[in-house]
């Protein structure tokens, strides 16, 4: 199994786990709020990100990597701007998808499954674009 | 466009190069290039990059910590395997971080 077959397979079995009391505490502990997120970006730093990215209401970000949907659904609410979330793992664009619904944001967000080698869109789709520790 | 990125540090020896590897989540590659210089390369201009490689070594810590703390939950909800599989990943690279092969940054281009 090649490097990246292995760590699309990690992270497919990671997505699909089910969230616990424990796993949501260790969250909060962590990245300060439960967001689905299971890397290295804090709340803080989504702040950080959503200040440099300087998104108007209308602007459409694209989401690389996006697994649960954290930052982008996060940003989008912040910022009134649309999104685009991208990445492999089908179970993580689902609970993506579910989080957008819940938080209302539905209408502004949009999940499609890409990898961020292989981008489905043409070019100047975006006005702009972010990353979290996936490329 | 504005990113967080974890990366094999610049300028190692090739041992180190492949040691960072060993030690880096599954994604990281090198290319052995700098990002600002690839950024520049690909047609970005104004890179700015502030580096967060000590909050990165925090959050890995806090991380460890957690699951340690909470290590029976996760094993009866994950199996111990994955918990194992877990907690060594996340030491590898606290390793690597602290070894000073490892970097995590932002960085912001338009």
């Amino acid at each position: 199994m090649s490097k990246r077959q292995d760590a699309e397979k990690r992270f497919r079995e990671r997505y699909a786990a089910r969230a616990t009391e424990a796993t949501l505490i260790i969250e909060r502990e962590v990245i300060g709020a439960n967001v689905g997120a299971n890397g290295y970006t804090t709340v803080a730093q989504a702040d950080l990100l959503a200040e440099r990215l300087q998104l108007r209401p209308d602007a459409l970000l694209l989401d690389i990597g996006c697994g649960r949907g954290w930052p982008g659904l996060y940003i989008a609410e912040k910022t009134g701007c649309r999104v685009v979330l991208s990445d492999v793992p089908v179970a993580a664009l689902r609970a993506a998808k579910r989080t957008a619904g819940s938080r209302n944001l539905a209408g502004r967000a949009v999940a499609v499954r890409a990898s961020g080698t292989h981008l489905p869109f043409p070019a100047d789709s975006f006005d702009a674009i972010t990353h979290t520790d996936a490329l | 466009m504005a990113f967080f990125t974890i990366f094999v540090a610049p300028g190692l020896s090739e041992a180190d190069n492949r040691r960072a590897l060993s030690f880096g989540p599954s994604f990281v590659s090198s290319r052995r290039r700098d990002h600002r210089e690839m950024l520049v390369a690909a047609g970005f201009s104004k890179v700015e990059a502030l580096d967060l490689t000590h909050e990165f070594r925090e959050t890995q810590q806090a991380w460890l910590d957690g699951r340690e703390r909470y290590a029976r939950e996760l094993v009866a909800a994950d199996g111990q395997a994955a918990f194992n599989e877990r907690q060594a990943e996340g030491r590898r690279q606290l390793a690597g971080i602290e070894a000073g092969l490892l970097r995590r940054a932002l960085f912001v281009c338009s």
